[in-house]
């Protein structure tokens, strides 16, 4: 029911179950048009008591290091840039007496200090994760317990994620008619953001950026900053950003349910279901008194966001089941309910006379923020028909009709219907079958059409708003309103309609098994942020703008190559391919980072300039048409109409891979388990926004090793135009073929090694099982790309993936486990 | 089954089936959709005070030190530098600006943001009932005045623009084409005259929108109609300069004594200001202070560190007369500061910097609430001397021409005697002195064509003109902003 993954503990998950045809996702309704990922929490088991204990300790490290300049490096390139002015640079030039001059260089320029700024501001990050698990039951109770503590640090300095969560799940047979269960998770977490604001100068983003020859702090104790050097950008430096600034994130929650099941008679059994969900997020902010263009200018700001989101589902049905000879019949039908609220309170305080009291003392604070309240709420009504028919095991055959309702579309459009029919025929059970079963042990053909809803729009948006503001009138505030949303009265609900058509096959008993299914999924009614013209007023409003198609193939195969007594080994690859095409948006095109949206293309390519070299000195009368000169970027004047302007960008590449593969192997020697899973995904572009400066021509920061192989008259095979001073113009237009990159990876994601103690030996402990092992995660990767992690996104998912702005650098990670069951 | 459990069964079937209609209705409390709104007269106050806001929309910060979109209609006159390199280097190159360029995404988004809010609330207040005609026309004249202001804005950067008045109720209407610069001023001239029968009063220190403020944007509208590109003529040189005689004659406003006053905290919206941004420290803060000051970075002031946004070039500081005192020390401009809290120490800078929008106050509390001069007296009087001086021929000797720009010349010069006449080229260069960096200049040379000759000291045609931090001389095609790419490509029609 809409859980946050990040509240189970993992240890007491059952099974974790993708549903992909919208046949299965029509169950979910609405909640589930993006697919479904149902995660089974597991039922205490009758029979003997168990004690489980779980613990692991790791050590995470970066997995690997940028290839940045050192001071030599960075002042090498600085020297050239004031060279194409001919300048000397502050560090050489004997009139600029800059005021650290003498702290940070000898007297002939050379750097004083050498500082890896990746090393300083990470740290060897330890965690610790224990679980402890209590299960059992009798005749006509079941229950399991568990309480888990989570304690990992992160690999940025002061960056950390906690959590405590406890676990509660009882079956009771309470009378032979009545069937009781109840669970109850709840927990808290807690960590250090130290991500904040994606593209301003934050921690992670300076130690990219920050210059080489600077200290971490100098002799007299203050930290550097990289205005410190003239010419460069101001900024505090990361390891300050990391100690000075906390964004503490958290929250508390719990969620628990009640359902009872009517047995009516052998036949038709009643379910009622009454869930309850509460979650208060908060977020509590102090950034010190001396941190450069975050607080300094006030003197030190606290903030405290506290958010109260509480939730109740209710679900009634009927499920009737019954047996004909070789007919089986199965109806669930019924309705449910699901009601939610939020609200937020956030309040702030400036100028502290002291950084001891960080957010724990807003009245501390002499001048007060602006406080910020806010509530939103939604609801979700549905009404299903589910039947579903098996004949013989052989022919089964399900449909499903429902009514959905949200409350986030106009008057008109509350309510949507949707149905789906699937189909099975498992050709194995048939009597002209028999003679190859024991060559093809299972044969099933799938197939299944359906359409799903979808209502993901944030709320209100059928609304025109006014929303409140301070008007300053004379020194005074007064109120005012502004319009910020058009409500756009005509929503309705996106229709997901989705063909899949699957096959299982299971040779020699099993031994090799093969699933592969093929979908095509169109969406039409597509509800989307719809780019206004700025002339309507509004940048954007919530449309049903049109239709896309998504067409894949999924396909995996298991093989257990060997089973004897002493050695299993079994291995499984999975194969996934995606294409998408815009069908139809009524001709808009809609950009995105770096990216646009056409009809006819795919949705999700990159979109600007093509680079085909450097200016050179023989062509500068060609290049000052242009506005260029010798030594800047050359553009492909696409439609050769003597100027480089937005009609000469072009389409640069799918975010998206052209195919993914998975590999698992597993391999037991006797108590050795040896295990492997590794990752790959290839032909995916990803736009690397941090290149576009830190390779940029004028640059005022840091820049990878790299942007030494710029132009100049006698190294002139070369994409990277000569460096000059930032008071240039930067010859690079932005997004263009250089900045995305391939992502093709392939990664080893894991390998562990386990030993189960052998059973005699538990015996003799009085233990059930015990084994130990090792992990190591993240410790292998094979890639061209030159950033942090070719997994990247820094705007979360969407269409806006595969961007990557200065992104946060991955661990690998070194895991010591231990189970031990009692 | 037994009966109990039928009775149970069928009471539960008709618990489900009567379902509760109203489950699904939605309850916004956070803001208050418009079809609800202008029930009450403090709804139609806020509505009115919302449509002031945009007058704000680009003095934001950007990306990057001291970075702002509004600096632009500074660097792209070429009389200007940006201290702390790193931003916006095509505009003070003015060379290859392209529609891509976030800063006519801005300038555009600043003109129709605000102008749907315009036309949101004079619709609506127009129906509304539930306050007398007087008090409505009151808010309508503020409303009518707003949006003759962004439309202004608007056609003069970008010329030729969609025209809409009325709010934006469906989808199905959203490409307009472009519409006539004519066609346009007539609506901000028809805006401005429904605004002067409001009866908005002469001043108003609250900072809204007064009679003042109405007749003094009318006049530079009609001086700017008279110019290019409407090139419209004597008409309407004769209605500006009337329309300016009326602000001057009313007795409401005058030129403050000292250059300092301008910055007085105490004579905001008085006196010589007319109509002003309005700021405070608690809700909306002004950069200017900030932005402005020495880079590289000098303690002048507690922090000093987000500076070096915006500063006049040398070639332009130099045109000045030695002895105007516009050029003295903290007037307009500064060329040294005593330390911040270390007063005896005089740092002295090799570059002026300006002193126009420095806060006495922020100096030490490092936070600015100072309002900015966004129609000034001087602006006034200078339009009445160059309409009137235009519309004789190129100089004059009216009475109130000559007064007008005596007022403005004798404050920088204490000894100079009034002129027996004044020149069009005198006016105009007493303007660029006189409203530099106050975001205006640009206005003035498109509308004049004409571009001051810092390094020979005369007004010369703008076109061929390469003014000092230019790479390139005007062009034609830079006399209007670039139509976003976006925008053209959300709205073909703007092609």
């Amino acid at each position: 029911m809409g859980a946050d993954p990040t509240t189970i503990d993992p240890n007491i998950i059952a099974s974790v179950d993708i549903l992909k045809d919208a046949a299965a996702s029509a169950i979910y309704g609405a909640r589930g048009a993006n697919g479904v990922v149902i995660m089974t929490t597991k039922e205490g088991q009758k029979g003997k008591g168990q004690i489980s204990f779980h613990h692991s300790s790791s050590i995470g490290t970066l997995e690997r290091e940028l290839k940045l300049l050192d001071a030599a490096g960075a002042l090498e390139m600085i020297k050239r840039q004031y060279a194409y002015s001919d300048q000397l640079p502050p560090n050489l030039d004997p009139d600029n007496d800059f005021a650290r001059k003498e702290e940070l260089f000898n007297p002939d320029g050379s750097p004083k200090y050498n500082t890896d700024w990746q090393k300083e501001a990470t740290r060897s990050a330890y965690s610790t994760n224990n679980s402890l698990t209590f299960s059992g039951g009798s005749d006509k109770l079941s229950a399991i317990a568990n309480i888990s503590y989570k304690n990992q640090q992160g690999i940025m300095l002061n960056s950390y994620q906690k959590q405590i969560n406890a676990y509660i799940n009882i079956g009771w047979d309470i009378k032979p008619w009545f069937h009781l269960q109840a669970n109850l998770n709840g927990g808290a977490y807690q960590g250090n953001n130290v991500e904040l604001n994606t593209l301003g100068l934050n921690a992670i983003r300076e130690t990219y950026e920050f210059l080489p020859f600077l200290p971490v702090r100098y002799e007299d104790g203050t930290y550097s900053r990289k205005g410190d050097f003239p010419g460069a950008e101001n900024s505090e430096n990361p390891v300050k950003l990391l100690n000075d600034i906390k964004d503490i994130q958290g929250s508390l929650y719990a969620r628990s349910s009640v359902i009872g099941t009517i047995h009516f008679n052998k036949h038709l059994d009643f379910i009622t279901s009454w869930g309850g969900q509460f979650a208060a997020p908060y977020e509590n902010y102090y950034a010190g008194k001396t941190v450069f263009s975050v607080s300094e200018t006030q003197n030190g700001v606290a903030q405290k966001t506290n958010t109260t989101t509480g939730g109740w589902t209710n679900e009634e049905y009927f499920d009737y089941n019954n047996t004909f000879g070789r007919h089986q019949l199965d109806i669930v039908a019924g309705a449910s309910w699901y009601y939610n609220v939020s609200s937020m309170t956030k309040a702030g305080a400036e100028n502290f006379f002291d950084d001891f009291f960080t957010y724990n003392s807003l009245q501390t604070g002499t001048v007060v923020e602006q406080p910020n309240s806010s509530r939103v709420g939604y609801q979700l009504n549905s009404y299903y028909f589910r039947p579903t028919y098996n004949y013989d095991n052989r022919y089964i055959f399900s449909g499903s009709l429902r009514s959905d309702g949200s409350s986030r579309f106009g008057e008109n459009n509350k309510y949507g219907t949707f149905y789906s029919l699937s189909g099975a025929w498992r050709i194995s059970n048939e009597q002209f079958f028999t003679s190859l079963k024991s060559a093809i042990n299972d044969l099933k053909l799938r197939a299944s059409y359906g359409v799903v809803g979808n209502s993901e729009i944030g709320n209100y948006a059928t609304f025109n708003q006014l929303s409140s503001a301070v008007a300053v009138f004379n020194g005074t505030g007064e109120a005012a309103v502004q319009l910020t949303n058009f409500g756009n009265q005509d929503l309705q609900w996106e229709k997901q309609n989705q063909l899949d058509l699957g096959i299982d096959i299971s040779l020699l008993q099993s031994r090799i098994q093969f699933t592969a299914d093929y979908y095509s999924k169109k969406t039409t009614n597509l509800l989307y942020l719809k780019q206004l013209p700025s002339t309507t007023g509004y940048a954007t409003t919530w449309d049903n703008i049109g239709s896309i198609r998504n067409r894949g193939i999924e396909a995996a195969i298991t093989t257990h190559n060997i089973q004897t007594k002493n050695v299993d080994w079994t291995t499984t690859l999975n194969y996934s391919m995606n294409r998408s095409k815009v069908l139809d948006i009524n001709g808009d095109i809609i950009n995105q980072w770096a990216g646009r949206i056409e009809e006819g293309r795919s949705i999700d390519e990159f979109y600007g300039y093509t680079r085909i070299g450097t200016w050179q000195q023989s062509e500068a009368e060609a290049a000052a048409g242009y506005g260029r000169k010798p030594g800047d970027i050359k553009y492909l004047d696409k439609n050769a109409d003597g100027a480089i302007n937005a009609d000469d960008q072009d389409y640069l590449g799918h975010k998206l891979p052209k195919f993914e593969l998975n590999f698992t192997s597993s391999v037991r020697y006797k108590q050795f388990t040896l295990f492997v899973d590794v990752q790959s995904m290839q032909g995916n572009k990803i736009m690397d926004f941090t290149r576009s400066i830190m390779e940029g021509d004028n640059p005022n920061v840091n820049s990878y090793s790299s942007i030494l192989n710029s132009w100049r008259p006698d190294n002139t095979n070369t994409i990277l135009g000569a460096l000059r001073l930032p008071s240039e113009q930067n010859s690079a237009l932005g997004t263009d073929n250089f900045t995305v990159q391939d992502g093709s990876f392939i990664r080893i994601r894991n390998i562990g090694l386990n030993y189960a103690f052998p059973q005699p030996l538990v015996n003799k402990w009085h233990l059930t099982a015990l084994s130990v092992g090792v992990n190591a995660e993240n410790y292998f990767l094979f890639t061209d790309y030159t950033g942090y992690d070719p997994e990247i996104s820094s705007f979360g998912g969407g269409l806006n993936q595969g961007v990557d702005v200065y992104g946060y650098p991955k661990p690998k990670v070194m895991a010591f486990n231990l189970n031990v069951t009692f | 089954m037994n009966r109990f459990h039928t009775c149970l069964l069928t009471a539960l079937i008709l618990f489900l089936s009567a379902g509760c209609n109203k489950f699904l209705e939605e309850d916004p409390t956070g803001f208050i959709p418009t079809s609800a709104y202008y029930k009450t007269e403090s709804q139609i106050q806020a509505a009115v005070n919302g449509a002031y806001l945009g007058l704000d929309d680009m003095f934001t910060s950007d990306i990057g030190v001291a970075v702002s979109p509004v600096f632009s209609l500074e660097y792209v006159t070429g009389y200007s530098i940006r201290p702390r390199p790193g931003a916006d280097q095509p505009w003070l190159d003015l060379k290859n600006l392209i529609n891509t360029d976030g800063r006519y995404q801005s300038w555009w988004n600043a003109t129709y943001y605000p102008l749907e809010n315009c036309n949101s609330a004079i619709a609506n207040i127009s129906n509304t009932t539930i306050i007398d005609d007087a008090a409505k026309n009151k808010y309508l004249g503020q409303l009518y005045f707003l949006r003759a202001w962004y439309y202004f804005q608007g056609v003069r950067l970008f010329g030729s623009i969609p025209l809409k008045t009325t709010p934006t109720t469906s989808l199905s209407d959203i490409q307009p084409k472009k519409a006539s610069v004519d066609s346009i001023y007539k609506q901000i001239v028809s805006d401005l005259t429904q605004a002067e029968a409001s009866g908005l009063p002469w001043t108003d220190v609250s900072g809204h929108a007064s009679m003042g403020a109405v007749k003094a944007l009318l006049a530079k509208v009609y001086l700017t109609m008279a110019g290019y590109p409407l090139q419209k003529g004597s008409t309407y040189y004769q209605k500006a300069y009337d329309k300016a005689k009326e602000v001057v004659s009313s007795g409401k406003f005058r030129l403050f004594d000292n250059y300092a006053d301008l910055r007085d905290p105490s004579l905001q919206n008085t006196g010589e200001h007319i109509f002003m941004l309005q700021h405070d420290l608690q809700n909306s803060n002004n950069f200017m202070h900030f932005f402005l000051m020495p880079y590289p970075e000098q303690p002048v002031s507690i922090n000093y560190t987000s500076s070096g946004g915006l500063a006049p070039s040398m070639a332009f500081y130099d045109s000045y007369e030695k002895e105007d005192l516009r050029i003295k020390n903290k007037n307009f401009y500064y060329t040294e500061l005593p330390q911040y809290n270390n007063p005896n120490k005089t740092i002295k800078f090799t570059q002026p910097y300006i002193y126009k929008y420095w806060d006495d106050a922020a100096e030490s509390t490092g936070k600015s609430g100072a309002n900015f001069s966004l129609i000034r007296y001087a602006d006034v009087l200078l339009d009445l001397a160059e309409a009137k001086a235009s519309l004789d021929g190129g100089s004059t000797s009216d009475a109130s021409a000559l007064e007008a720009y005596y007022e403005i010349h004798h404050r920088a010069f204490p000894a100079s005697g009034k002129p027996g006449s004044i020149s069009f080229d005198q006016v105009y260069k007493e303007r660029m002195w006189e409203t530099a960096f106050e975001f205006k200049t640009w206005y003035d040379m498109i509308r004049t064509r004409k571009a001051f000759d810092v390094k020979n000291n005369k007004i010369v045609d703008l076109i061929g003109y390469k003014a000092p931090t230019h790479l390139e001389p005007f062009k034609q095609s830079d006399l209007l902003f670039l139509i976003p790419y976006n925008e053209i490509q959300k709205n073909p029609n703007l092609k």
